[in-house]
């Protein structure tokens, strides 16, 4: 019965198959390190390669040969931090997307699904109409009122969880409550609100990245590196999962804890990434659908995978937003829709076997 | 490895679900749970798996409670095969197996896990499936795969709720043939659950039938499927040719 050498044929071939997903994150990777080349490049001054090299250099190593003010200032001041925080929030929306999807079992969960976009965006109307918030004075009360209520829709909703179990359906239901009910009361305050106001708070719903500033990059990224980790750690438990509860407790795995973790913090790093960027769509919704129609459903390549697509998304998506009707600079969060629903369409034809 | 089920309750919502069963399987041996529909076969499979809790009554394993292990430990020991597994990700067939291998996994699989997958699935004759999606898979094919699953957890004792629900006759003998040679060959304890009266004697060392939640008769097959029995447990009356080793069951009416 056994045959040892097509046991190694078997092991061979599984290898090769890992590889190729591996050459596949790493194309990404170098995928996104020329669309940030190319993004710092691009606006309405174009400062060549050459330039934005040097300007980078001249900061790193305080170096001081063939010094432009200018060309630093543009690129340091505004760019740079801009597509940073673009990468950033891309991959953070895509990891907890890629999260959501998992523990919920449901094609249609994106990181919003706990009503946390609409959490914050109630959060940040109150800031904008009724100047009324828990921290901060105008622009930081917008980003602290944001993430609060984020956070506090996500808690409600895990609360609840915790009391009648953490089964998806009570979860999704639960998250859609609070949706309904934080749209109902911003409605409300847009109702309330001054033509400015109102104008203001859309503005920020729509979502965009022009206030990246180089310690919100920080923030961000402290958030998404520090919970990258625990997707990775646990992504056989989230493999488990997709199998079915019962498959994956006679595993070994214990579902409710994975599940109330794993949600807690992907609402963290979704709550630390809208606060500053506004509700941008779309990202976290379709980032882990492409990568799992490209390289299927293991979670220790999902992970990755997912947050480079969607951090390549969300910057061409700022870059396209900052450049096609130049001067005019249009919110991210339009444009997402615009690039990502043909890529996503043209990959559902695509893609020959069933990829959910 | 030997295991006792001692005085198990199960309730839920106030209903009584389980209600006092005692059972043993021996090393090697395969015991089947048979019963109506809502006779309690499920949940007495899953209180044994740990994955719900019973409020009274104990599992042991060689003598030790299964309370008392750790998740991990736990699917070390026993294999669980439910019913429907609604696998809804793209997986491979080694990938899906591989998950077997969870509770030994670090974040790497090692060249050990590797090759008990490859080994497992060139036993059950599923070598050419290995780099396939699981969900292109027939229903034969794909309970394999989950058997596969279950054998690389390299636990000694197996539970399997309905294995060859859905499964046409062949396949329904392919995996019931490997059930009993895991259980020769390797001495798993196995624990299945079926509604078929016929093919689970021949496949069986002993037999228990639930009724509402409790156990009717427990015994080799010839003295458990016996016209009485099926009339009280079923509903049915039954003519059982007794002439061969097997009891089986010829005629059945309302």
């Amino acid at each position: 019965m056994k045959d040892p050498e097509k046991e190694i044929k078997i092991q061979k071939s599984y290898f090769k198959f890992i590889r190729g997903k591996l050459i596949f994150v790493f194309s990404l990777l170098i995928l996104l390190v020329v669309a940030g080349i190319v993004a710092v490049n691009v606006g309405s001054v174009s400062l060549g390669v050459n330039k934005i090299l040097s300007s980078i250099c001249n900061r790193i190593f305080f170096t001081h040969f063939v010094k432009d003010e200018l060309a630093s200032t543009i690129v340091w001041e505004l760019r740079l931090p801009r597509v940073f925080m673009a990468i950033l929030v891309g991959a953070g929306l895509a990891m907890a997307g890629t999260a959501l999807q998992g523990i919920l079992k449901n094609p249609l969960a994106s990181p919003y699904t706990l009503g946390v976009a609409s959490a914050a965006g109630f959060g940040a109307s109150l800031a904008i109409v009724a100047g009324v918030g828990l921290l901060g004075t105008q622009n930081l009360l917008i980003i602290t009122n944001a993430f609060i209520f984020a956070l506090f829709s996500s808690s409600v909703v895990l609360g609840l969880a915790r009391i009648k179990g953490a089964t998806p359906e009570s979860l999704i239901l639960a998250g859609i409550a609070m949706m309904f009910l934080f749209s109902a009361m911003t409605s409300l305050l847009q109702y309330m609100g001054t033509e400015e106001e109102v104008t203001a708070v859309v503005f920020w719903l729509l979502g965009n990245l022009s206030r990246a500033t180089w310690p919100r990059v920080g923030i961000v990224c402290a958030v998404v590196f520090g919970t990258f980790p625990f997707f990775m750690r646990y992504a056989w438990d989230f493999n488990a999962l997709t199998a079915g509860d019962e498959t994956a407790e006679s595993l070994g795995v214990s579902t409710v804890k994975v599940r109330l973790v794993g949600l807690a913090l992907a609402s963290l790093v979704t709550a630390s990434a809208i606060c500053f960027v506004g509700t941008i769509g779309f990202i976290g919704l379709v980032s882990p659908h492409i990568s799992r129609m490209i390289i299927g459903g293991d979670h220790r390549f999902l992970f990755p995978t997912s947050c480079l697509v969607g951090a390549i998304l969300l910057l061409v998506a700022d870059t396209v937003a900052r450049t096609i009707l130049s001067p005019v600079i249009l919110p991210v969060g339009i444009l997402t829709s615009f690039l990502g629903v043909p890529l996503f369409i043209y990959l559902i034809i695509k893609s020959r076997r069933e990829y959910w | 490895m030997k295991l006792e089920v001692k005085g198990l309750n199960f309730k839920y919502n106030g209903r009584c679900i389980l209600e006092n069963i005692n059972l043993e399987v021996g090393e090697g041996e395969v015991l089947t749970i048979l019963g109506p529909n809502g006779s309690g076969k499920t949940t007495l499979l899953r209180c044994i798996a740990g994955i719900i809790n019973p409020e009274e009554g104990q599992i042991f394993i060689n003598g030790n409670k299964i309370k008392k292990l750790k998740k991990e430990e736990l699917a070390r020991k026993i294999s669980y095969v439910p019913q429907n597994e609604d696998g809804s990700f793209p997986a491979t067939v080694f990938d899906t197996v591989l998950m077997g291998r969870k509770p030994y996994l670090t974040w790497n699989p090692s060249n050990k896990d590797l090759e008990v997958v490859s080994a497992t699935l060139g036993f059950l004759g599923l070598k050419e499936f290995a780099l396939r999606d699981f969900n292109e898979l027939s229903g034969g094919e794909k309970q394999k795969v989950l058997i596969a699953r279950a054998i690389v957890q390299q636990a000694q004792i197996m539970l399997l709720d309905e294995p060859t629900s859905n499964l046409d006759l062949r396949h329904q003998l392919e995996v019931l043939e490997i059930i009993r040679r895991l259980a020769d060959e390797r001495g798993i304890s196995v624990i299945m659950a079926t509604h078929d009266l016929n093919l689970a004697p021949r496949y069986s060392d002993e037999l228990v039938m639930l009724k509402n939640g409790k156990v009717f008769c427990l015994g080799k097959p010839k003295q458990v499927i016996t016209p009485e029995n099926i009339k009280a447990v079923y509903q049915v009356e039954a003519t059982i040719d007794n002439h061969s080793q097997i009891p089986h069951i010829v005629s059945i009416s309302l």
